[in-house]
């Protein structure tokens, strides 16, 4: 395999993985707030 | 790894001395993370949305990406060396800080992205390379910079 | 005075429920504070690759002007965005910013960038032609740029500083600072 469809697969296989992982921790984040907020409003 | 050492040693260090004791000297050199931040920001923007075929439509891609290449690794010395300054300040408030992790992640991801994968693919002639690869390339490189950045200024808040 | 004038003008902005409602709040001061900074890396960030290819340092074979062209739109989005973001932080805390030196200096440097980007902007109509295919511009066109930046530097530092109390109203400081920053009340109180 050339240097080039390495480099291809293993940006797919790197996007792909780094993109789930800012999905996840984001929503995390998105979660956090959004649970403070109703605390917030419980109070 | 355990780095706990490594931070409590970065806190009672010269670096720190300096960092910890001069409020301007700290503002100053926040500052140059920022226009750092500023710059980098400025060349993953500019060569991301040319990949994307947003920007610069009538300049090669190619050469896009090679002018930015040189000032992005300019601003990340600069944001990388303030950070580290400014780490010293506060090092161990920030070890036990989730978002300061978070950046790290984003950081070390990042470098490796631009370094190991992305530039050297871009290296190669754009037509040959699949047109969604590259369009990938480009958000997952906005993504995390702006992971980056916004976990940063996270830090702060939390 | 002029001072007096701002601070009437700033409290009466303080009145505002919105102005308290984002001051107090959990989460929405912070967010516009982040959008404000982060924002800095689409409008600095092009006016920085703008103001490198009037220093000849980025993109040499592409004409000055196409870049400081196709670049434009990004930079005036995210230039807005400053804008209204830095109006809504000033909002929400209008006293404090009024009467903060770093402020008032912030708007000045602000104000001067924009003359010098206007008057770069009629340069660069001037220019086509002339040394727009040129990797390195001449020089009256290399200290506009370096005005440029350094004159968004001072905004970019001037604006962080204001969060330092060094030079807030309430401290000891010599009369002419408060003078400066407009403090009109401690500036009275000094009065014999």
């Amino acid at each position: 395999m050339s240097k080039q469809v390495i480099l291809e697969r293993l940006a797919i296989a790197f996007s792909i993985a780094v993109i789930c992982a800012g999905i996840w921790f984001w929503g995390e984040q998105i979660r956090y707030v959004l649970e403070t907020l109703a605390l917030a409003e419980d109070y | 790894m355990d780095l706990y050492p490594f931070f409590d040693w970065l806190d009672t260090s010269m670096l720190a001395d300096i960092s910890k004791a001069y409020g301007g000297v700290f503002a100053v050199v926040q500052m140059f993370h920022l226009l750092g931040m500023s710059m980098l920001g400025g060349m993953v923007l500019v060569g991301d949305l040319r990949l994307l075929n947003v920007l610069l439509k009538d300049v090669p891609s190619k050469q896009v990406i090679e002018n930015t290449q040189k000032w992005f690794t300019v601003a990340l010395i600069v944001v990388m060396t303030s950070g580290i300054f400014m780490s010293s300040a506060v090092a161990m408030k920030l070890y036990y800080n989730q978002m300061f992790w978070a950046k790290m992640t984003s950081l070390a991801l990042g470098v490796t992205f631009v370094y190991a994968i992305r530039r050297p693919l871009l290296k190669f002639n754009h037509d040959t390379i699949n047109p969604w690869t590259i369009k990938l390339l480009a958000v997952t490189s906005i993504s995390i910079w702006f992971t980056v950045a916004a976990s940063g200024r996270w830090i702060g808040f939390s | 005075m002029l001072n007096e004038l701002l601070l009437t003008f700033a409290q009466w902005l303080d009145t505002h429920q919105w102005s308290t409602d984002i001051h107090e709040s959990i989460y929405m001061y912070s967010w516009i504070e982040a959008t404000h900074v982060l924002t800095l890396m689409i409008f600095l960030g092009m006016l920085c690759v703008i103001d490198l290819r009037m220093l000849g340092a980025i993109f040499p074979n592409v004409p000055a002007s196409k870049i400081a062209e196709r670049l434009d739109k990004p930079m005036i989005i995210g230039f807005v965005v400053m804008l209204i973001t830095g109006f809504l932080l000033f909002y929400a805390i209008p006293v404090r910013s009024t009467q903060s030196i770093w402020f008032r200096i912030k708007v000045v440097l602000l104000i001067l960038a924009g003359i010098n980007a206007f008057m770069f902007r009629a340069k660069m109509q001037a220019s086509s032609g002339t040394w727009d295919l040129d990797p390195i511009p001449p020089k009256r066109i290399r200290i506009g740029a370096i005005a440029s930046l350094v004159l968004w530097a001072g905004v970019v530092i001037t604006g962080r500083t204001i969060a330092y109390d060094w030079f807030d109203c309430h401290k000891q400081l010599p009369e002419f600072m408060y003078w400066a920053a407009g403090c009109v009340n401690e500036l009275a109180a000094l009065e014999p």
